[in-house]
């Protein structure tokens, strides 16, 4: 079974959704760049488990209108309550990976009663030095006369994920980033400019915080788990920000575990 | 202007399209390896000389779903009268280029109450023997590299294809729309290449413009249709690439929106 795909109007454009399943809803925010294509490899075993899943394409990015000006993490938010109100949903689970999750933490800070439960895939709890750190990089791509630019995207994803094992996921993510233009370094650009801490501190619904030891950001997981230890911690052995595709299995299994917990 | 995305249901699932604007609706469909992109610049414009046109992903192409099997060129066309159920609408004018413009015949001639007018540009209106030639051919799908060189490799075709004369941003988007569509890729192609073209221009009845340009590898095709239909409206421009419709999408589209809107 594929994923439906559809278009609903939000604030900043068309935003570009994709949906499989009956049953309990969930929404899904992507890392950046890529797009709601990172989870083409749960959206079956999700529905198998009875799980309504819906991935949204965040502004920009996939197939959904890139916003203009340059968004922030709360226009990112803003996307996720036109898609409910389509489904005809007054609330969802919700499940956001790296800038996902900053995407998800937001808007369950301004919409609690919006947010059944909320999973937290690599929740990005930078301090404000790291933040600032890396607040500059990177910026526009242009296009090169002879095609060079598809090379460097794909030494910078290469670099960015070390211990990678899946080359098609390589290549999708590669694909994904560049399919919605030379605007694709607004989200790392918007999640460095996001402090995620009060929101992510004063969140009150039952969360679950999601990562794999390989990760990239692994270490940041284990630093929300030491700010909020009420919060639920689940890490699977391994993998890099592909974990979706490497691990489709042991992925889903903590995620219905936790939605069925909840 | 804006351009608006959407989905309709189609013969193989979902079909993909963007439009923009009111007015006489048109129909457009891609080449090969390409999507709707291909008419994203000229939208706005035809959208302003009063033409509504839907650029639809063919089945397989851009966001359109994969068909289960390798499409023929009538299946390509049987996405007309789903596109044109979607809007509600009883006919519309089409308009195809390259592959795009062989579906459009097939359209016409499947067709014909729903075909109000035709417009084609680039047909691969080739020999018997010519088809059978680039039949034997297939591409196929380009593995993916360790060292990312799959990338340069498509870039390469697109660009020696172009001489050099094609935009670094179609070219850019054709590497894309190459790698979407991934494995299948060649549909489009294999249906061009096992379709009966010469049956089905012989078959349209609509009022028909046969654009061409002297810089289009299907130039001659062009010319050959033109004499075995001299009814059709022809007109031959002066240079550009197969690239025409997206870096020249102005007069390409003053052309298109001339005929379409033309009282007749």
């Amino acid at each position: 079974m594929k994923p439906r795909r559809a278009y609903v109007d939000g604030p900043t454009g068309q935003i570009h959704f994709q949906v499989l399943g009956e049953g309990i809803p969930l929404i899904l925010s992507h890392q950046s760049p890529s797009s709601s294509n990172m989870f083409r490899e749960a959206y079956p075993l999700l529905a198998a488990a009875g799980i309504k899943a819906i991935g949204v394409d965040t502004p920009g990015f996939g197939s959904s209108a890139v916003p203009e000006p340059r968004p922030s993490v709360r226009d990112y938010a803003s996307a996720f309550g036109p898609v409910l109100d389509h489904l005809g949903l007054e609330k969802a689970h919700f499940l956001g990976h790296h800038t996902g999750a900053a995407n998800v933490t937001e808007f369950a800070h301004l919409h609690p009663n919006r947010v059944s439960s909320l999973i937290l895939n690599g929740p990005p709890v930078f301090s404000a030095e790291e933040r600032d750190g890396r607040v500059g990089a990177p910026g526009p791509m242009k296009i090169q006369p002879d095609g060079s630019h598809f090379k460097t995207r794909w030494n910078a994803r290469m670099a960015a994920t070390v211990g990678w094992t899946d080359i098609d996921a390589m290549h999708h993510n590669v694909m994904q980033t560049l399919w919605s233009g030379e605007t694709f370094w607004y989200g790392h650009k918007a999640a460095f400019e996001y402090d995620i801490t009060d929101a992510f501190m004063g969140l009150k619904m039952p969360t679950l915080i999601l990562t794999n030891t390989g990760d990239d950001i692994y270490h940041l997981s284990c630093r929300a788990r030491d700010m909020r230890p009420d919060m639920a911690f689940t890490e699977l052995v391994g993998g890099t920000h592909d974990i979706v595709d490497e691990q489709p299995e042991a992925w889903v299994e903590a995620v219905v575990a936790f939605i069925k917990g909840a | 202007m804006t351009i608006t995305r959407g989905y309709a249901g189609g013969p193989f699932g979902q079909l993909h399209y963007e439009t923009a604007g009111e007015g006489m609706p048109l129909i457009l469909l891609h080449q090969m390896v390409q999507s709707s992109v291909q008419f994203r610049p000229a939208l706005p414009i035809l959208a302003t000389k009063g033409v509504q046109a839907i650029a639809v992903d063919l089945p397989g192409y851009g966001m359109s779903t994969v068909p289960g099997h390798a499409p023929t060129m009538d299946e390509y066309a049987s996405i007309v009268p789903a596109v044109l159920d979607h809007f509600g609408w009883n006919e519309a004018a089409i308009g195809g280029h390259h592959t795009g413009a062989s579906a459009a015949g097939a359209a016409a001639q499947g067709y014909p109450d729903a075909v109000s007018k035709l417009v084609v540009h680039g047909v691969p209106y080739f020999t018997p023997e010519e088809m059978k030639a680039h039949a034997a051919g297939s591409h196929g799908a380009k593995p993916i590299a360790e060292d990312g060189s799959h990338f340069k490799d498509i870039w390469n075709l697109f660009h020696d294809l172009g001489k050099g004369n094609v935009s670094l941003d179609v070219s850019h988007q054709s590497v894309l729309t190459y790698f979407l569509a991934g494995e299948t890729e060649w549909h489009g192609h294999n249906a061009v290449f096992s379709h009966d073209i010469w049956a089905a221009f012989d078959a349209v009845t609509a009022p028909t413009l046969l654009i061409t340009n002297t810089g289009d590898m299907l130039n001659p095709q062009d010319r050959a249709l033109s004499e075995a239909r001299p009814d059709f409206e022809f007109k031959e421009i002066e240079g550009g690439t197969f690239q025409y419709v997206y870096d020249d999408a102005e007069p390409w589209a003053n052309i298109v929106a001339e005929f379409v809107t033309r009282e007749s």
